[in-house]
């Protein structure tokens, strides 16, 4: 079975990007203490933490850290024929503010993944990493890195902001510009409607509230209408929630698009045309739960597979989708849905 | 019926509170010793989504009755898994959520000062 992976996380430390960073900021690293904002108020309370046990490194380093361990656990173990590296310290996520060096550090975040991880193994692709709260640096970001025939995404981690909003046009501009999908993902910064709970389980349940906001925020800004050949995938929600939100938004736009008119299409279909979902994580059902959701959504090129590795809720290829789909739905998920919405992954090279 | 055996470890090498993984034939293991040097065995395959049960972690069985109350009973350990964190009684095997759900217990024993696994109907390559 070909596989494409649309999610698997590279990390740096910070030390490790002050030679791809301006000289100009590195006082902030070494000298001030910067570090990346993190709201979330409980650890995550599993065997290995935000990673996967056998994921960390012996010397302590975090999951996806090293290149030689990611192919082994990976790239190798599921025969991946291609990955997409959806990163770390995507400043979309945090608050607003030091605006300049965030811009700053997410350029030298980009160079370095760009050396030391997407040039190095054939297999992998990559996502430009911009800071949203600077959308004209954005996309002067994403003009830049467009140019390495690699890159195949512009990543938007989810703060509290909905990306739908106008002045985060230029970045859907630019990855449209450039035929690059918009990946949307979680964050530890990422809330749900009604805050943070008390508990690390109500937060991860409800992961799913956030990418429903995006959606519906791109869809009734007229962001999708705009670019009707821009693509976004919502990474890391899963995809149970699809039916409702596709039903729900349709229902609303029935009722309410005087409000919206420049919304032209009904929402489940700019979902259908223009949004996928990472599958990860997935959540134990059966084959005939999974085509009757499926046939809900209305379409079978929603859902494209992803492992979220290193991360403690890796899903495995060969386990988290139930056995028993049809031959063609499993190709779909696994690969044929990945490959065309990255419009600019080649055509795998088979040995 | 025949029995598959496996030298798993010298027995002063797998103290209370540790794990040690071995393959009985195809069949993976792994071995506990729980805090009151009991020998535990089950299979090292998670029946979520697979991952090896070794590299994960050996906790204490966390209980609670009222919001916020946390009591850890030392005397139920709990196998959790390295991925999703499924939670597995090493006495019995069964996931901590739902009893139905169980791995395969394994038989495991000293004999000379050496730990040793065994079970019948394991493929052996």
């Amino acid at each position: 079975m070909s596989i494409v992976d649309v999610d698997v996380h590279e990390r740096a430390a910070l030390e490790d990007l002050l030679p791809y960073l301006e000289p100009t900021w590195h006082r902030y690293i070494t000298q001030y203490g910067w570090v990346p904002d993190r709201f979330l108020p409980y650890s995550q309370p599993t065997a290995g933490g935000l990673d996967r046990a056998d994921a960390k490194l012996p010397d302590g380093r975090p999951g996806g850290s090293d290149l030689g361990l990611l192919r082994e656990q990976v790239l190798d173990e599921y025969g991946i024929e291609q990955a997409v590296l959806t990163g770390w310290l995507n400043a979309s996520s945090m608050q607003e503010g030091w605006t300049e060096f965030k811009t700053a550090l997410m350029s030298a975040y980009n160079d370095w993944a760009v050396e030391n991880w997407i040039e190095r193994d054939d297999r992998l692709f990559g996502s430009v990493h911009v800071n949203a709260w600077d959308a004209e640096g954005a996309a002067r970001e994403i003009d830049r890195m467009a140019e390495h025939p690699r890159i195949v995404q512009v990543m938007l981690y989810i703060g509290d902001q909905p990306f739908g909003q106008p002045r985060y046009a230029p970045i859907f501009a630019a990855a449209a510009r450039h035929d690059l999908v918009v990946g949307i993902h979680h964050s530890e910064n990422s809330p749900t409607a009604l805050g943070r709970h008390r508990y690390f389980a109500e937060w991860h349940t409800l992961v799913p509230q956030v990418f429903m906001s995006q959606a519906v925020s791109l869809i009734f800004n007229g962001v999708l209408e705009r670019h009707p050949e821009l693509r976004v995938i919502l990474v890391e929600g899963g995809f149970t929630y699809v039916p409702h939100l596709i039903w729900t938004a349709d229902q609303q736009w029935r009722e309410l698009r005087h409000e919206v008119p420049w919304v032209k299409r009904p929402p489940g279909r700019i979902i259908r045309e223009q949004v996928r979902f990472a599958s990860q994580p997935a959540v134990e059902m059966r084959a005939d739960q999974l085509t009757t959701l499926i046939d809900q959504m209305g379409s079978d090129e929603l859902i494209c597979f992803s492992t979220d590795y290193p991360h403690w809720d890796f899903d495995s290829p060969l386990e988290a989708l139930p056995r028993g789909l049809p031959d063609d739905l499993a190709r779909k998920i696994f690969a044929e849905n990945a490959r065309a919405t990255y419009r600019r992954l080649p055509a795998p090279v088979r040995a | 019926m025949s029995e598959t055996s496996v030298d798993v470890c010298a027995a002063g090498d797998l103290e209370p509170g540790g794990m040690a993984p071995a393959r009985l034939g195809m069949l993976p293991i792994v071995v506990v010793r729980t805090l009151d040097g009991q020998l535990h065995g089950l299979v090292d395959r998670c029946l979520h989504q697979g991952a090896r049960l070794s590299g994960g972690r050996l906790l204490p069985h966390t209980e609670g009755d009222t919001l916020g109350e946390y009591r850890m009973l030392d005397s139920r350990e709990v196998l959790k898994c390295p991925w999703h964190g499924y939670e597995y009684d090493v006495r019995t095997g069964c996931a901590v959520f739902d009893r139905r759900r169980a791995l395969r217990r394994i038989e495991v024993r000293e004999e000379a000062g050496r730990i040793v696994a065994s079970a019948p109907n394991v493929s052996a390559s």
